[in-house]
């Protein structure tokens, strides 16, 4: 009986030597990334905070000033109504987003010819820099010689005034990000697809199941894990808005499509209030982990 | 009954079936039975396809024209499609203004500068995000879970808002060149190190897992490497292979997928990056496509010129735009075959 306690013994310290002989492996792989995760990224959100508490101006002048960029930047009229823009924003961009490239997705994953070439087409302005695309808009949606309008003019309805209306500008910028975004999920969707074994569709079809019950019963359900990381990484993507709007805007008209990002670039490098752009990355940083911890919640609560 | 009653209703009944047969015939085709699909519904689907797709390719149809245009027919507003004349000379134009061709020195080149401004970035963040998610995957370690929540946990960290301390620091670090010298000769170092200096704002964070998107990279590595069996790495052990032979030996050759789809998002989002590359580059002599466009156009265009030199812009305008998208297009074309399955294969799918 005592050698057997030995014995056990004897195993277990091997295994934790093995345990131990790995973590320090381990170690090796991740660690340039650990050490420079804290330099470039930990140690940044730091001083981002620390920032936050001074009237840093960019060059040298930094004091200590407590709350007062906060409370300037809570009562900066243009920095509230970009969080409330990106929250339109958000609400219309990412269920259009999802659709249109699930839509897309299950109408390509059938067989057909030229599959490839719609792919290609679908896929363009993913490879398209947000320069060039915000250069194409910018000429689609010129209301007096623009694209879009022209077409509109021909069968009679009169043109809009995208970007250059308060009222439409935010969601011409959406329309924009669909387009933009449509290719990656596209690709994404494709892939999750192309995992979901035959058999099921054949069973499917064998019960006369048509193309949109297809979709409806089998397809979408059994996408949710792609759904819901498509969803997320939409959310944070679509809070974190920024190039589009610098490029073809430029926050306007009367701010009504500046973002939080805008704002905070705008203060920190146009204005030269690096304490005021910390204090509101700060603050964006805080919505974006609630609202990505909510929806986490809430997806999983509904698995 | 008679029989030419007899007769008509049998007539009648054949009529019947026929017309019936007819109709499942007419059905099956249409709407296809059980394994195939129907005509009806494959015209469907092509219908959306062809016309969402116009959505899409029209306007890149109508930049393609409209770049070929010479002044001429741009103020022809009759003249929609069929120009007159092509005027290649636009992209002759446009070519030189970008800084594709006939530069000073073959280093200022743009597609080559931004070929290296978004490569050696993108092999970085390749070897350090497989690292880094071979690490997580394969082994079990004190903290492992914190560590990598946290590493996940960088990504809903907008990268401008780190901009503002990250420039500060590189400006401590003088990264960040106000000079627009460019190396004499073939030996001059330091003329090189000066020159390239400021890609080391895109390359440090790259090698040390803190590139662009990085966080996804690891995790896309994290998935893959968790569908190798553990089995292999076991024989590999008993054979007595070590942990990096193992690693560049079997889990490397087994995702090659990934690493394909790992490099080739890289490279395009470093590409196309425009805000953190003006910021780090825009004082020296490195400049990528989409900021020599950003140059030209507002070099040309600016809010006080006129509707008459807008319009003449217009052709040259689209041809800068189309051209800048075309090293992209090739290398998509050139590797679409590995796309959607390498990105079945690296688990972001959520399998």
């Amino acid at each position: 009986m005592g050698d057997k306690v030995i014995g056990k013994n004897k195993k277990q310290d091997s295994l934790s030597g093995l345990l131990k002989r790995q973590s320090r492996i381990a170690y090796l792989f991740i660690l340039p990334v650990i050490i420079f995760f804290t330099i470039f990224t930990i140690i940044p959100l730091v001083m981002s905070l620390v920032l936050s508490f001074t009237d840093y101006n960019m060059v040298n002048k930094m004091d200590f000033v407590g709350l007062e960029n906060f409370i300037h930047a809570l009562k900066d009229k243009y920095f509230i109504g970009s969080i409330k823009n990106v929250l339109l924003y958000t609400i219309m961009f990412v269920p259009i987003a999802i659709f249109s490239s699930l839509l897309v997705a299950s109408l390509l994953d059938n067989d057909l010819r030229g599959k490839k070439f719609f792919r290609a087409i679908y896929y363009l302005p993913a490879l398209t820099s947000s320069v060039a695309t915000a250069f194409i808009w910018q000429w689609l949606m010129n209301p007096s010689y623009g694209l879009i309008n022209q077409i509109l003019n021909t069968i009679g309805i009169k043109g809009v005034e995208w970007l250059n209306s308060p009222k439409t500008a935010l969601f011409s910028i959406v329309i924009i990000s669909v387009w933009g975004s449509l290719g990656g999920n596209m690709l994404i969707y494709l892939a999750a697809l192309r995992g979901i074994p035959s058999n099921i569709y054949e069973a499917c079809k064998m019960d006369g199941a048509n193309f949109f019950q297809k979709l409806v019963f089998i397809t979408i359900p059994l996408l949710r894990p792609t759904t819901y990381f498509i969803l997320t990484m939409s959310l944070i993507g679509s809070f974190q808005l920024f190039d589009i709007v610098y490029l073809l805007t430029g926050g306007g008209p009367v701010g009504s499509t500046t973002t939080p990002v805008h704002q905070i670039y705008m203060n920190a490098f146009g204005e030269f209030k690096g304490g005021l752009g910390s204090a509101m990355s700060v603050i964006l940083f805080f919505i974006i982990m609630t609202i990505t911890l909510l929806t986490q919640k809430l997806v999983k609560e509904n698995y | 009954m008679s029989m030419k009653e007899k007769c008509e209703a049998l007539i009648k009944a054949l009529k019947k079936i026929n017309y019936i047969r007819l109709k499942q015939k007419v059905k099956k085709r249409l709407l296809g039975m059980q394994l195939t699909d129907g005509i009806l519904i494959k015209v469907i689907i092509y219908g959306m396809l062809i016309s969402l797709g116009f959505v899409f390719l029209y306007p890149i149809l109508y930049m393609v024209i409209t770049s070929l245009k010479s002044d001429e027919d741009i103020m022809n507003t009759s003249l929609k499609w069929i120009p007159n004349l092509l005027e290649f000379k636009n992209y002759a134009d446009v070519l030189k203004a970008l800084k594709l061709i006939k530069t000073e020195k073959f280093i200022l080149n743009s597609l080559f500068q931004t070929t290296l401004i978004a490569g050696i970035p993108a092999i970085c963040t390749l070897i350090s995000a497989s690292l880094a998610g071979y690490g997580f995957s394969r082994f079990r370690f004190p903290f492992k879970n914190v560590l990598f929540a946290l590493m996940i946990a960088t990504f809903i960290i907008a990268p401008q808002i780190l901009a503002i301390p990250r420039f500060v620091w590189y400006k401590d670090l003088n990264l960040i060149t106000i000079s627009t010298d460019t190396p004499i000769g073939l030996f001059d170092l330091k003329g090189y190190w000066l020159f390239y200096k400021p890609l080391l704002t895109y390359i440090l964070p790259a090698l040390l897992g803190q590139g662009i998107n990085s966080a996804l990279f690891i995790l896309i590595f994290w998935s893959m490497f968790n569908m190798i069996p553990k089995s292999l790495e076991e024989a590999a052990k008993i054979d007595g292979a070590s942990n990096i032979k193992i690693y560049t030996k079997i889990a490397i050759p087994l995702s090659k997928a990934g690493f394909i789809i790992v490099f080739l998002f890289s490279f395009v989002w470093y590409w196309n990056e425009t805000y953190l590359a003006n910021f780090y580059f825009g004082q020296s002599n490195l400049a990528t496509l989409p900021m020599q466009l950003q140059r030209y156009i507002s070099g040309v265009v600016n809010p006080n010129s006129g509707q008459l030199q807008r319009m003449l812009f217009q052709p040259e305008k689209m041809a800068a735009t189309l051209i800048i998208i075309i090293p992209l297009l090739i290398l998509y074309f050139s590797l679409q075959r590995y796309f959607v399955e390498s990105i079945d294969r690296s688990g972001i799918t959520g399998e």
